[in-house]
């Protein structure tokens, strides 16, 4: 049985997050491993033991803040529990939450559970006006360094990281930590942030299963994994990877 | 002189682009633009000056109010073809604007794009505003619904009169500030009611004081009746209250009065209602309010029905980057009686732009067509697969889904072959307008 904790499931929902537990409910359900999926939000009493993985998504600027107000009271129980090797899917702005602080539009800064080095910088507001230039938006696609699959993705974000000391992808499409950047999100452990928004697990079937295979031999060394070909899923991925990248 | 030679040009190029067979609708306002970059700023302007705003159904509440300022012998000047960005406005007002810069007629009505409209409002006022709703709408130009709230923002004034919709908190926590006059409207609770389980609604937590909001139930998305458990945020009661609503007989009460709506789309309710809610605002007489709804007939544009070989073929132009128009659409099928075949399916996320984000597919609950009335969902298009995708984790049976590889050879044959019962096709314009040349090719029109 295998617990996951979907966190602040009602804002950090903004770009069909949905998909990604979907995702890792139904590639474990696959492999005939049960999973169960909590859905907590701001004033629930998180239990940062009980759980194998947590899921964040992307939220806005606001509905982030809000979110950051509450997790703040966890700072020690999230430090610990990603040094103990619990496992951290954080997708778009969500990731922004575990570095050190963020930048806002009128220069202040807010503290972050300052667990990796980073920080964030909203990107200014002097250009909010023209058409979305204040956000970074675009399809994504890049390696990382545990899979031979391109991860494919989508940004669309109004903030840039800085002194990053690790990533996820090293970008062959699309932009980095800032637009000058080809590094992207951040790798500590079982600790996955991106700002890879919408349904990454969905998008990128082998990544999900790279994931699923390594929970689950983790808690079972012996089991035989079972692998799919051909899903609606994989099509689809290569059929962009077609389209769109290559 | 700069001012006349604008307007001269600006007509000019409507009528050679007309001439040209192109839409002519836009060009003039470019150039008169070019020529005089502040023109907007120096119009004498109407009595009423109008806007119409919001993620969806501005098209619809503009042609009803247009319908309403008809019957009631106001003479105005509106965006019909719906150009609603800087360049398509300017267009509009200097083609109704004397070479002195006085605007000919009663009102100006302008659908207007909730983004450009920020631009063009630097030039001149409204005297109303009508806001619709703000909802998930094309993310990769909009972001997301709280930075289009903020956008609007930026351009209230205390002295326009707010016409809006208070069943969405974005839309009504604009107006908590405005100290100019504010028109509420809203809806009761309908059989359409039901929450989403995408966990997907925006705007949940209270804009005054951060607490969660309770609903004592949604019409979509978050649009419904609300309140804040925590201070006094809540949905207030509308001036004009639509209830006691029957879709399926196209009928609705605003306050006490008995209305038409003009097809069987939830959406059609919110039209009319803020419709009807501009038309009281410019106190219009209600009895020709009323008469210019109920007796003279009014057709929205949305629906397209063919005969398909004995078989009702409704055209359900869906917004792709629009979950709630999606939804609307699904929500019509189901109510709809008898055995249903679906097509589904797109080649691009926008018209506008080249970007293709896919993520507003898993914001569409999709879930909800598990029904037993739905015999077969066809899937077409560049995104097939990950339609797909999406339909398998909605949990439909699989024998229920037909993949099409290629869409031009083979739609009419499996539609005859595989399906049964009305069609619903519920796909982008795009898409939709490849549809109409197949059906075309097949000898069936709409005429």
């Amino acid at each position: 049985m295998i617990k996951i904790a979907h966190l602040y499931y009602d804002i950090m929902n903004l770009y069909g997050e949905n998909g990604n537990i979907r995702a890792l409910k139904e590639h474990f359900e696959r492999q005939n491993i049960k999973c169960e999926i909590h859905f907590l939000t701001i004033n629930d009493k998180i239990d940062f033991e009980k759980y194998d993985i947590f899921y964040m998504g992307m939220g806005t600027e606001n509905g982030q803040i809000l979110v950051l107000n509450d997790l703040m009271k966890y700072k020690k129980q999230v430090k610990k529990s990603i040094e103990d090797g619990k496992y951290y899917f954080m997708t778009g702005n969500a990731y922004e939450l575990f570095g050190r602080y963020i930048i806002d539009f009128k220069g202040r800064k807010i503290e972050c559970l300052n667990i990796f080095p980073y920080y964030t910088k909203r990107i200014n507001k002097k250009d909010f006006m023209d058409d979305c230039d204040f956000r970074i938006v675009g399809t994504t696609s890049g390696k990382c360094n545990f899979l031979d699959k391109e991860i494919i993705g989508f940004q669309n974000r109004g903030g840039t990281i800085h002194e990053s000391d690790k990533y996820f992808i090293k970008i062959n499409h699309g932009v980095g930590y800032e637009p000058k950047s080809l590094y992207e999100g951040y790798l500590y452990k079982n600790f996955l942030g991106t700002y890879l928004l919408g349904p990454l697990f969905i998008r990128n079937p082998y990544l999900t299963d790279y994931f699923i295979k390594k929970i689950i031999k983790e808690k079972n060394s012996s089991y035989k994994f079972k692998i799919f070909k051909n899903t609606f899923e994989i099509k689809a991925y290569e059929t962009f990877l077609e389209n769109f990248i290559n | 002189m700069r001012m006349a030679l604008a307007i001269i040009i600006c007509k000019i190029a409507n009528t050679l682009s007309k001439l040209l067979k192109k839409e002519g609708t836009v060009i003039g306002g470019y150039w008169a633009l070019k020529i005089y970059p502040n023109v907007l700023n120096n119009i004498k302007y109407p009595k009423y000056v109008i806007g119409v705003t919001g993620s969806s159904g501005k098209g619809s509440t503009t042609e009803l109010i247009s319908h309403i300022l008809n019957k009631n012998d106001i003479t105005y000047a509106y965006n019909k073809n719906g150009s609603n960005a800087v360049n398509g406005i300017t267009s509009l007002i200097l083609s109704n604007t004397s070479l002195n810069g006085k605007y000919k007629k009663q009102a100006l009505l302008m659908e207007l794009d909730e983004k450009h409209m920020v631009h063009l409002l630097k030039h001149f006022m409204l005297t109303h505003l009508v806001i619709t709703n703000i909802t998930r709408d094309q993310p990769p130009r909009n972001a997301h619904p709280e930075y289009i709230q903020s956008l609007i923002k930026s351009i209230l004034k205390d002295n326009m009169h707010l016409i809006i919709n208070v069943d969405d908190p974005l839309v009504y926590g604009l107006s908590i500030d405005h100290k100019g006059k504010k028109t509420y409207y809203g809806m009761d609770k309908t059989n359409y009611s039901k929450a989403s389980n995408l966990h997907n609604i925006d705007a949940q937590y209270c804009p005054k004081c951060g607490s969660k909001l309770i609903y004592e139930f949604y019409h979509y998305g978050h649009l419904g009746k609300y309140k804040c458990a925590n201070c006094d945020f809540k949905r207030p009661n509308p001036d004009f209250l639509a209830h006691t609503i029957d879709i399926k007989n196209r009928t609705i009460y605003i306050n006490k009065d008995k209305i038409k709506i003009p097809s069987s789309f939830l959406y059609s309710v919110y039209f009319t209602i803020a419709a009807y809610s501009l038309a009281n605002a410019l106190t219009l007489q209600k009895d020709k309010i009323l008469y210019s709804i109920n007796i003279e007939p009014f057709i929205s544009k949305r629906l397209n029905t063919y005969n398909f070989y004995g078989r009702t073929w409704q055209m359900l132009s869906s917004k792709n980057e629009n979950n709630l128009s999606y939804k609307q659409s699904i929500d019509y099928i189901l109510h709809e009686k008898g055995i249903k075949t679906i097509i589904l399916g797109f080649d691009n996320s926008s018209r506008r732009y080249k970007e293709n984000d896919i993520s507003w597919l898993w914001d569409i609950d999709f879930e909800n067509l598990k029904d037993k009335s739905i015999d077969k969902i066809v899937v077409i298009g560049r995104f097939k697969y990950d339609v797909m995708t999406r339909l398998e984790y909605a949990k439909i049976n699989t024998e229920k889904l037909i993949l099409i590889e290629n869409f031009e050879i083979d739609i009419v044959n499996v539609l005859k072959n595989k399906t049964k019962g009305n069609i619903y096709s519920m796909v982008c314009f795009d898409k939709e307008n490849e549809l109409k040349e197949i059906l075309k090719k097949e000898g069936i029109t709409n005429d």
